[in-house]
């Protein structure tokens, strides 16, 4: 097998506490039960420890591949087409008040 | 794979010539899923109305003289997170669990174009995220295989009726006996069991081909862009790819070809021109010997018995069939599956933002008082389940200020030299073979305390949705006895758009095993659930 070069100083393997699930919630707009909470801390630690070998190695010769696909993306024609209609908008809304979607309260 | 159960290709030509309406079709399959369905749980709603009116449609047709579609009267399931206009598409979550969308899939359509009948919906994990079709709201898929002894699904599906929710996520749902694999495991098992002969799944990390291998059936990712993801449930999205899975290669390259091609709707597909100058590329196979890479890093990995005899059986009858094999080398392999991990849940904790509760899914009953901040979050708590909440916060974790440079801008890097390792090794070789899986299927439950455990079992598959190439599984029935009842499996990677070139290794290794089947009958073995579901054919 091919050795894989690694870099010469690897980096510290972040430490993830209840701090960092409470920050990640924040960010992810995603509220935890308490015992899931303590399951992630155990669950992200392990995760990020067997990626460890990933962020050691030299990759500075590749770019990042953000794509799928080489290949560029093939857009239609810019024209006016019929499209959902305001019935069809609103059929799944949780809650609708008329024409709109009934959404809490974002101004005080 | 059985040896005599009638295929795709056979049900329609059976439809065309009116010895079969597409009406006793239809309803021979109903019967079969309201059979099979409550010890499997594959189905998690089958549509029993629709389906009936769709081959009235087909009957109609034929007996008014007009040329019927090249799927005309098969009946085909359709994983739980593909749109068909008014019908609950819910990715096995309870986000979703009432959302019905208001138009339908570009595969979807292309399916009723051909005249098949849209059966139902399949089971999976939620949003795709997972390996064992564990993680559903409606409870567990059963693999057909080995499948006799465990107890009844106290279930959704079987019925016809819209699945209620709130029955299954107490736990209900297979809890004995092996994993379908997954993500597309209801797909997978529905196709092994004969409930029907057809079953589309999606694939973003292994999704298609490593249930297709738990359950003995083959299933195909194609190569990226090549089928529409227009009205796929957004997982991963440079990853994620609509497949067929089906029970011979001749029904796999049948479906495959009616949803495949360029699409309006979906950017990313490649355009007719694209796929002609891709597969030009290829050369002209057909008029030389297959060219087969062995993957030389595979050799070093530990595999079960069953699996390493499968491949290394499968190497030698290619061989013996005049197929070159030589040994090539892809370093990178041995990290894909983190960098995999990484690029999907960063994709998804982007993609999934979009359900918040505000304009469809799962909105949280909270006081009229709450803020809008606190009801999504909320409203998102509540709704997805615990793997796709690890995933959202593993992907916001790494594209978080400070971790993003090490972790998804490095797995991001791995990916291209992944792709450049395959294109090198397709310079002197056709196909890649590989295995599938590194075991057979798993018992259910046996990862549930081990996130990365479950990650593990994609380990061979994650390559192909980095790369966007095609790759398939192949069940291998020369395992003899080392896989103790439980099928085993093979896998071949191609270049960009040779879908036809594993469709022909397909067709080879069918042969084989269709020769190794009637054997195996003979001396009495290989039985799973469907062999006792009887049924006229």
């Amino acid at each position: 097998m091919t050795e894989l070069n690694s870099t010469s100083q690897p980096a510290a393997e972040p430490e993830v506490t209840m701090a960092t699930i409470s920050k990640l919630e924040r960010l992810a707009c995603l509220q935890l039960a308490e015992p899931d909470r303590q399951a992630l801390v155990a669950d992200l630690a392990k995760i990020l420890s067997d990626a460890r070998l990933l962020t050691q190695l030299d990759l500075s010769a590749f770019e990042p591949a953000t794509q799928g696909s080489s290949s560029g993306n093939v857009l239609r024609a810019d024209e006016v087409a019929p499209s959902s209609t305001l019935e069809q908008a609103l059929a799944n809304a949780p809650e609708v008040s008329g024409p709109y979607y009934h959404v809490p309260r974002v101004l005080e | 794979m059985t040896a005599e159960e009638p295929s795709a290709v056979e049900w329609t030509r059976r439809v065309r010539t009116g010895e079969w309406s597409a009406r006793q079709v239809t309803e021979h399959f109903l019967q079969r899923i309201a059979t099979l369905n409550p010890r499997l749980n594959a189905f998690v709603e089958v549509w029993t109305a629709s389906a009936m009116e769709q081959a009235q449609r087909v009957d109609q047709k034929r007996a008014a003289g007009q040329q019927l579609g090249p799927l005309a009267g098969v009946p085909i399931g359709i994983k739980d997170n593909l749109c068909v206009a008014g019908q609950v598409c819910s990715a096995a979550s309870r986000m979703l669990a009432n959302f019905r969308p208001t138009y339908t899939a570009t595969v979807c359509q292309r399916l009723e174009r051909a005249d098949a009948v849209l059966m139902g919906r399949t089971n999976m994990d939620e949003f795709a995220m997972g390996s064992g079709t564990e993680y559903s709201c409606y409870g567990p898929t059963r693999n057909p295989h080995l499948a006799e002894t465990g107890p009844i699904v106290a279930g959704p599906g079987a019925a016809g009726a819209a699945v209620n929710v709130s029955a299954t996520e107490a736990g209900a749902g297979a809890t004995e006996g092996y994993s379908p694999g997954g993500s597309s495991g209801g797909s997978a098992a529905a196709v092994a069991a004969g409930m029907v002969p057809l079953t589309l799944g999606s694939d973003t990390g292994g999704s298609i081909r490593q249930p297709a291998a738990f359950c003995g059936v083959y299933g195909l990712k194609p190569t990226y862009g090549r089928v529409s993801r227009y009205g796929l449930l957004a997982f991963a999205s440079s990853l994620d790819q609509v497949g067929p899975l089906a029970n011979s290669p001749e029904d796999l390259e049948s479906l495959f070809l009616t949803i495949e091609g360029a699409d309006d709707y979906d950017a990313t597909c490649l355009s007719s021109a694209a796929i002609r100058r891709a597969e030009e590329a290829l050369g002209d196979w057909r008029q030389r010997p297959l060219r087969v890479g062995f993957v030389a890093e595979h050799t070093e990995l530990s595999l079960d018995p069953a699996v390493r005899q499968a491949w290394e059986a499968t190497r030698d009858y290619l061989q013996s069939q005049g197929a070159m094999v030589t040994r090539v080398s892809l370093p990178y392999q041995t990290q894909a599956i983190a960098a995999y991990y990484l690029v999907a849940s960063c994709e998804a904790a982007s993609n999934l933002s979009r359900y918040d509760g505000m304009h469809f899914g799962h909105r949280a009953n909270l006081p009229e008082s709450t803020s809008l901040e606190q009801v999504m979050a909320a409203s998102r708590g509540e709704g997805f389940g615990a793997e796709v909440k690890r995933r959202i916060l593993l992907g916001t974790f790494a594209l978080s200020q400070g971790y993003a440079d090490r972790y998804y801008q490095q797995a991001l890097r791995l990916r291209q030299a992944i792709r450049q390792d395959f294109a090198t090794a397709f310079q002197s070789v056709d196909v890649l073979l590989g295995p599938t899986t590194a075991a057979p299927a798993f018992a259910i439950g046996a990862h549930r305390q081990d996130p990365v455990a479950m990650y593990l079992t994609d380990q061979f598959t994650v390559s192909a949705n980095l790369a966007g190439l095609p790759a398939i599984s192949i069940p291998v029935a020369a395992s003899g006895n080392l896989s103790r009842g439980l099928p085993v499996a093979v896998q071949f990677h191609a270049p960009p758009c040779g879908e036809g070139l594993l469709f022909h290794v397909a067709d080879l290794l069918h042969r084989w095993n269709l020769r190794h089947l009637s054997a195996s009958r003979v001396e009495g073995h290989g039985a799973s659930i469907k062999d006792s579901a009887g049924g006229r054919s």
